[in-house]
């Protein structure tokens, strides 16, 4: 018996062990799969507003996935509301960051809000770094951190059993690796997760809201922003939510006026 | 001389054929407008002779005179045919009776036997105004050089002052003079600033016509009639106009008994300027993407040179409207071609004449097209969407659906060689499309990492790997204790087939002997050695040794057994004493071996 072997089989066996998992947790009743191929349905035929409606129904039945947002946000483009959409694309973007597809209709439905916002530029590395980690979501940061987690437990096997020497120094060292990338992108799963859980950016819902410099009505209106604009929310009082707006600017707004993402 | 009287009768011939080829006219006319008591003339005129007029029914009105005849005729060459007309007049005068409007039903007449009828004519009978009617004697001169504003002006009348943007309205210039109206001398006009302007055709000659205006009667002229699209919406003015009129003015010398009788006359400038006039302009209801700008009623009819072709041969669709609007405002309709057709500008061409009813006429337009590629096409129909001002909405007209053939041409392949590869056209912008395929949905907020099972895996790959370790570990102790029990019994084994081959010794059964010397040899390394008997070889064997320390005595008393074993067994013939000594060999060289190899 030899051990390389084995040690394959070992590798293997999380995979299968990880697909059973999620397997698992995607069953779903049939009904909804048959709603969402009628939204589809709707769409295909021009129905719009039918489709967001099919689309809200499965939403409200307490599921969700990237391409039901995607969707939906098509659904609510070609109705023409815009607004709607850039939320649903945000909140697809959100469970799956690096869909081109997603990034492409959303940049298609910024077009067409009030606002243009020029982005303000984040000093290099921080803005580098924010996007590292946000070019994968929680869940594929956490299997890229597993498989590397596993990768390094087979290696390591590899390292306590084999014979030879010099297989025993390069399985050390790249189970070392493993276990380093397995640490990295565990830390970026979680902070994504952190994101994912809290939300910290909203989408202004209604059609223009005035901005406030303090959290009351009689605050001083320091600019005015349209429907449509997304807004990272930094603070909260009561029903009053610090906003930051892509270029820098900051100020308060009640929170009935967005939909967060 | 007998032949040129015989052309001359021959000419008098063919003018009298001439006369009588043309249409008999029977014409009635009146002015339009008379004052009470004022006598008027009601005239007929027939352009051939005839007999027995019969008045129609004037009980509205006094005759006072008539009916006096007159005869004219006229004989003219124009670029060398001549023709002749003839004209017999019948005159009335009359006197209405009552003011109101009355209408004076046709007169007929017979020409050569048959009856001819007239047109009828409406005369408007107004209350006179202050002034005594008949002599002119008494007539209120102004003071010379001077018209009364209420005498002479002119007027911009529009036939509706609020229209769509894009609809017509008429706009009519008329000048009303109560005074002896000589001429003109300027006419400024306006330039319709803000509007289409498209001019009725009037007659070069302004006739003066009588018209009624709050109780007044005036001699009206028409000076121009333009018709008249908005281009803009909102107020917009139209310019005054200006005349300098010449008025004919009786010059009074005071004093002179015969003055009255012999009055001279001078011409005098007048200048009048109309009102200035506003039109409001109402913008369209929002108009649907495809308004093609057209403002009234439409026609559309389409057509197509040729439904199958060959590729790059030309294809025109003709698009024609036809109607009443601003027919030369109509934006070319889009046409929606496959895209690897190539496409030239539209031709336009338009033909339309200005009528008080609106401007009339067409509007074509010419698609030129080339297919380049074989195969069918479909051109879906094109939609025309004008507005309708008196519905108040818009109308879409569609032309039909063409299907076009285009078949492979000839030298076709070699234009293929040369532009193979074409820059891939962006035809619009849009959205991508819906993710096909089922959607793995899962719970809202569910995030796998972080989750119980998340953490599970890792916690099993872990276990996998600790029952790994444990498994071998387990594995390699068994495998210890299998080594020491045949370790163990290697040497009891070892005896045993040494004792056999005393036996074989005994017998003389050389073949046996040796078999068993080997089989006991090589048995007892396997097993002290843990190496299978497959792989085991003579320098393995001493390899093997070596590592486990034994003297170097031993292993050559070993490989000599090992060799002499051999060699019998393939020359069998030693004799028993060589097997005696062999014996003895191989039992110090086995107890040598337990003694050294543990």
């Amino acid at each position: 018996m030899n051990w390389i072997m084995r040690t394959k089989i070992l590798k293997y066996c999380p995979f299968l062990f990880a697909f059973l998992v999620v397997k698992g947790v995607s069953a779903q009743p049939a009904a909804l799969q048959d709603s969402l191929a009628q939204a589809a349905k709707f769409y295909n035929s021009g129905k719009y507003n039918e489709a967001v409606r099919t689309y809200e129904n499965v939403l409200t039945r307490g599921f969700e996935s990237p391409v039901l947002y995607f969707n939906l946000g098509n659904a609510y483009y070609k109705a023409g509301n815009s607004t709607y959409a850039i939320l649903n694309f945000e909140r697809a973007k959100k469970l799956s960051p690096n869909d081109e597809d997603i990034s492409y209709n959303l940049d298609m439905a910024r077009k067409k809000i009030v606002d243009n916002i020029v982005t303000l530029p984040q000093p290099g590395f921080l803005a580098w770094w924010k996007q590292l980690i946000s070019i994968r979501s929680a869940d594929q940061w956490g299997v890229h951190s597993m498989i590397a987690f596993f990768i390094f437990l087979a290696l390591f096997g590899l390292f306590l059993f084999s014979g030879t020497a010099r297989v025993k120094k390069l399985a050390f060292w790249i189970s070392v690796a493993a276990i380093f990338y397995s640490a990295v992108t565990f830390s970026f799963g979680n902070e994504m997760r952190k994101r994912l859980l809290k939300p910290n950016s909203a989408v202004i819902t209604e059609r223009s809201v005035r901005v406030k410099g303090s959290p009351s009505e009689t605050g001083t209106e320091l600019f005015i922003i349209h429907e449509g604009l997304t807004v990272q929310l930094t603070d909260q009082l009561g029903d009053w939510i610090e906003i930051r707006l892509p270029d820098g600017n900051k100020g308060w707004v009640k929170e009935a006026t967005m939909t967060k993402i | 001389m007998k032949i040129r009287k015989l052309y001359l009768f021959i000419l008098l011939f063919m003018f009298g054929i001439n006369g009588f080829a043309e249409q008999v006219t029977f014409t009635m006319e009146a002015p339009r407008v008379v004052e009470l008591g004022e006598q008027f003339r009601l005239s007929f005129s027939v352009n051939a002779k005839g007999q027995n007029l019969k008045l129609p029914e004037l009980s509205d009105f006094d005759v006072l005179m008539g009916p006096s005849t007159s005869t004219s005729s006229s004989f003219s060459i124009i670029n060398g045919v001549s023709s002749q007309s003839v004209n017999y007049g019948y005159l009335f005068v009359l006197r209405a009776k009552k003011a109101g409007k009355f209408t004076i039903s046709p007169a007929s007449i017979n020409v050569n036997g048959s009856q001819f009828t007239s047109n009828s004519v409406t005369i408007e009978v107004v209350k006179g105004s202050a002034k005594p009617s008949g002599g002119g004697n008494d007539e209120p001169a102004a003071k010379v050089g001077s018209v009364p504003k209420s005498d002479l002006f002119v007027k911009v009348i529009l036939d509706r002052r609020s229209v769509y943007k894009g609809d017509h309205l008429i706009a009519t210039i008329k000048i009303y003079s109560k005074v002896n109206l000589n001429g003109f001398e300027d006419i400024t006009l306006p330039n319709f600033e803000g509007f289409w302007a498209q001019d009725i055709e009037l007659p070069q000659q302004i006739n003066l016509q009588r018209e009624t205006l709050n109780g007044e009667i005036y001699n009206v002229g028409t000076l121009k009639k333009t018709i008249l699209f908005p281009q803009q919406t909102g107020n917009i003015t139209i310019a005054p106009v200006k005349i300098d009129c010449i008025v004919q003015q009786r010059v009074r010398r005071s004093g002179s008994f015969f003055d009255d009788f012999f009055d001279s006359f001078a011409n005098v400038k007048a200048t009048v300027v109309s009102d200035p006039v506003t039109v409001s302009v109402n913008s369209l209801p929002s108009s649907p993407a495809n308004f093609s700008g057209a403002v009234g009623r439409f026609d559309l009819s389409s057509s197509i040179t040729n439904t199958s072709v060959k590729e790059n041969d030309p294809v025109t669709i003709k698009l024609d409207v036809r109607g009443t609007g601003n027919i030369k405002l109509i934006n070319p309709p889009k046409i929606q071609l496959p895209p690897d057709f190539e496409v030239y500008d539209p031709k336009t061409t338009s033909n339309f004449t200005a009528t008080s009813a609106g401007v009339n006429g067409s509007i074509s337009f010419e698609y030129l097209f080339l297919p380049r590629n074989v195969g069918d096409y479909t051109i879906p129909p094109v939609d025309f969407v004008y507005f309708d001002p008196s519905a108040g909405k818009y109308v879409t007209k569609s032309t039909q659906e063409f299907k076009i053939r285009v078949a492979r041409g000839e030298g076709s392949k070699n234009i293929m060689s040369v532009s193979s590869k074409e820059d891939v056209k962006m035809l619009g912008k849009d959205i991508r499309f819906l993710k096909q395929g089922a959607i793995q949905l899962k719970p809202k907020g569910y995030v796998f990492f972080g989750s119980l099972n998340f953490y599970l895996l890792y916690l099993g790959g872990i276990a996998a790997l600790l029952a790994l370790y444990l498994f071998n570990q387990k594995r390699i102790r068994e495998n210890a204790n299998i080594a020491r029990l045949k370790n163990k019994k290697a040497n009891k084994i070892a005896l045993k087939r040494l004792k056999d081959a005393n036996l074989y010794l005994k017998k003389g059964t050389a073949e046996k002997f040796y078999e068993s010397i080997t089989k006991a040899f090589w048995g007892y390394l396997s097993d002290k050695l843990t190496i299978p008997v497959a792989e085991l070889t003579r320098e393995s064997a001493s390899a093997a040794l070596e590592q486990r320390k034994a003297s170097a005595e031993v292993i050559t008393g070993l490989m000599h057994i090992l060799d002499t074993c051999e060699y019998a067994r393939f020359a069998p013939g030693g004799g028993s004493e060589k097997m005696h000594e062999l014996y003895d060999e191989a039992t110090d060289v086995m107890s040598q071996m337990e003694k050294e190899i543990k």
